[in-house]
């Protein structure tokens, strides 16, 4: 069976950095429920995940998105 | 010298005054201390993702500036001193990060640049032109990522299947 390719989204725009500031861009790496979604599932390389965790906390603290949906509480 | 960002979250039930007061209390203490202010963005009142302080909105405010690094420990001391300040959060901008801001404050005044020219030429219109693609660009976000949701667990199997 042929391996399906992941290609980290952040690589594919040559991010060097990502912005706690930008919520929407986050949630897209979150479940519905807020958690954050695994670099196996979402395909982001290891260097952006890391990036990536510190921004989602970073937005997490300031109440930007949340660390558990409204749904789910 | 380094470049620090700080945001905080003011409660927004605050009169305005007192929120301009905060402010000002902040910029007075980075400025006393030794260190200088480049930028001032006001967020403005948003919603919380979760109550802090029975509080459901908080208005955003942050700030750059170059200070030395003994601020930084009289900066969040003060905000941990006031009540009125929900939260708060400081970290250095490495190079990378002033780098990508620099990159999007460029790529946000070339998009500023072209409905001004329109403006010149009609009045009202680049006002509705002007908001249109704000909402486009939203229900887009919002569809990338409802299919994101659908496409995962067909990954999944994929995966599973190569194992």
């Amino acid at each position: 069976m042929m391996k399906k390719k992941r290609i980290c989204r952040f690589c594919e725009d040559n991010v060097n950095y990502i912005d706690f500031s930008d919520e929407r861009k986050l949630m897209r790496f979150t479940t519905e429920q807020g958690k954050i979604i695994p670099k196996r599932t979402s395909g982001t390389c290891a260097k952006h995940q890391r990036q990536l965790v510190r921004a989602i906390n970073r937005a997490r603290h300031l109440a930007l998105i949340p660390y558990i949906s409204e749904m789910t509480r | 010298m380094r470049t620090y960002q700080s945001i905080v979250v003011i409660d927004s039930l605050l009169k305005s005054e007192e929120i301009d007061g905060i402010i000002e209390k902040v910029e007075r203490i980075i400025s006393n201390n030794g260190g200088k202010i480049n930028e001032l963005d006001r967020w403005g009142k948003k919603r919380l993702a979760y109550e802090i302080k029975k509080r459901q909105y908080g208005y955003y405010v942050e700030f750059l500036f170059d200070a030395p690094n003994n601020l930084i420990s009289v900066l969040d001391r003060e905000y941990g001193l006031d009540e009125n300040i929900l939260r708060y959060l400081t970290i250095h901008l490495n190079a990378r990060a002033l780098e990508q801001r620099e990159q999007e404050k460029l790529k946000r005044t070339q998009e500023k640049k072209v409905p001004e020219e329109k403006e010149d030429k009609v009045d009202d219109a680049p006002a509705l032109e002007e908001k249109k693609p704000a909402t486009d660009a939203l229900a887009d976000a919002e569809e990338e990522s409802s299919e994101e949701s659908i496409v995962e667990p067909e990954d999944d199997e994929s995966l599973s299947k190569d194992e």
